[in-house]
């Protein structure tokens, strides 16, 4: 009788386990970063002298700073790194001509011989625009053009120009999923090295799926910081390489994130950065409330390109943004504290390492 | 004795797995009836009208959500916490 109880019992787990419903975001392979190489903490230091109040986020540009304003009489503050000086208000709140309505969003760097140039979204007019920040300072006034309408392709969330005639973009599929293609002369090309990353669907809250996405131009690879999950996804938009870096031993499970209460939440990664050796990810594993409260704390995590983990710099504020300049500053943005502020840090030493290391 | 138990037993597992059976297929009919939606809006033949909105927001690099204002996407922007969801009517 016992015998039979057991096979029953068995039958239950059996059958109880297997109705699970797990469902895991993944790049084909998946690479289980357990420990740092090299780990090193960062004491507090002094904010630099810049008025940053009501600034959300920074957007660097060689040695200038773009800092993004919500409310306010432009969207955009410009600083010079070399001076820590205030250049240029830009991009103007309004409904005119060449003034927006909405914060702008997505923007990509360019740097060609003669200009300087910011590529950004707005979301009011579903276009790309591209400012030329060199001729802007120089002669006074804004050097803005319109460079791409995307308004047929609905839920956009990154939009970025590769060259004349490719484009990377990103969106959400009826609040659903969020799926990427590029657009190649006019034409839809979808990305088949991407794994399950645009099938898997949510039903309560697309921010479950949500990441800061970043495209390396030179090596034409998308990195995707996920908000909610312990992973980055790494993959290739000309070739077949793709992986997903999950720091942990276990990836998060969709399902379970999406089914969270509110409260409950868990902060991961914030924002990434390329560079052309490595690629740095701002990660918090913080539970939303102590994030909110500016209790939590965070790191940057640093990876080759093949997705090997290099350092991690453990900071001391709950940082919002960051930038490495010349592989020798490290400029560390926070608005999360009572005051908006930029901190400088040399790690010309620590950076020199990694690069020859890798 | 065993011969009961047998029967006992095999009526268990066939009444579970028809009820796991069950609910697999439902699954997949919500699931199917989601996709179908979401071709459909691609395709542009449906236009949704109601959407989950939030009035009270906040900037969140990478997130996203509808402003109730406005109901329309707000990229780089979250819900805030403690800020109850409502719903819109999209303004095509």
């Amino acid at each position: 009788m016992n015998k039979v109880c057991f096979i029953f019992c068995l039958i239950l787990f059996v059958v109880g386990c297997s109705s699970h419903n797990e469902q895991t975001l993944q790049c084909n392979r998946v690479n289980y970063v357990r420990e740092f190489p090299r780990e090193v903490n960062l004491e507090r230091t002094k904010a630099l002298p810049l008025d940053l109040i009501g600034c959300v986020d920074m957007v660097p540009a060689d040695s200038l700073i773009i800092f993004k304003v919500l409310e306010g009489e432009c969207f955009w503050k410009v600083y010079s790194l070399n001076s820590n000086r205030f250049i240029a208000d830009l991009l103007p709140q309004g409904h005119g001509n060449m003034e927006f309505m909405d914060l702008p969003y997505s923007e990509s760097i360019i740097q060609t011989d003669s200009a300087l140039c910011c590529e950004f979204c707005d979301g009011a007019r579903q276009t790309l625009f591209r400012c030329n920040i060199t001729e802007t300072l120089k002669q006074g006034k804004q050097f803005i053009e319109p460079i791409f309408k995307y308004k047929q392709y609905e839920g956009l969330t990154s939009v970025i120009r590769l060259s004349d005639t490719l484009l990377y973009m990103r969106g959400h599929n009826a609040h659903a999923a969020y799926t990427r293609f590029l657009l190649a002369n006019d034409k839809k090309k979808e990305l088949s090295n991407i794994g399950n990353i645009d099938n898997v669907r949510i039903k309560e809250d697309l921010n479950t799926l949500s990441a800061v996405t970043r495209v390396n131009r030179s090596r034409m690879m998308t990195v995707e910081a996920m908000l909610r999950m312990n992973q980055i996804n790494v993959y290739s938009l000309q070739s077949d390489s793709s992986f997903t870096i999950c720091v942990g031993s276990k990836l998060s499970d969709v399902n379970k994130v999406d089914a969270l209460p509110r409260q409950m939440r868990h902060e991961y990664y914030g924002n990434i950065m390329t560079y052309d050796d490595y690629f740095v990810a701002l990660y918090y594993d913080t539970s939303t409330m102590d994030y909110i409260l500016g209790k939590g704390k965070s790191s940057l995590q640093f990876f080759d390109w093949k997705g090997n983990p290099l350092l991690c710099i453990k900071l001391p504020i709950v940082a919002t943004s960051f930038y490495i300049k010349d592989n020798r500053d490290l400029y560390v943005f926070s608005s999360m504290e009572a005051e908006e502020a930029l901190y400088k840090y040399d790690c010309t030493e620590l950076l020199k390492s990694i690069v020859v290391g890798s | 004795m065993k011969t009961k138990t047998f029967y006992v037993i095999a009526i268990a597992t066939s009444l579970l797995t028809s009820y796991i059976a069950y609910q697999a297929h439902e699954k997949q009919d919500v699931t199917n009836v989601l996709l179908s939606n979401v071709e459909a809006l691609a395709d542009g033949d449906y236009e949704p009208e109601i959407r989950k909105c939030y009035s009270s927001i906040h900037h969140k690099l990478g997130a996203h959500v509808i402003f109730c204002d406005t109901c329309k996407d707000k990229p780089d922007h979250t819900d805030d916490l403690f800020c109850l969801s409502s719903t819109c009517r999209e303004k095509l």
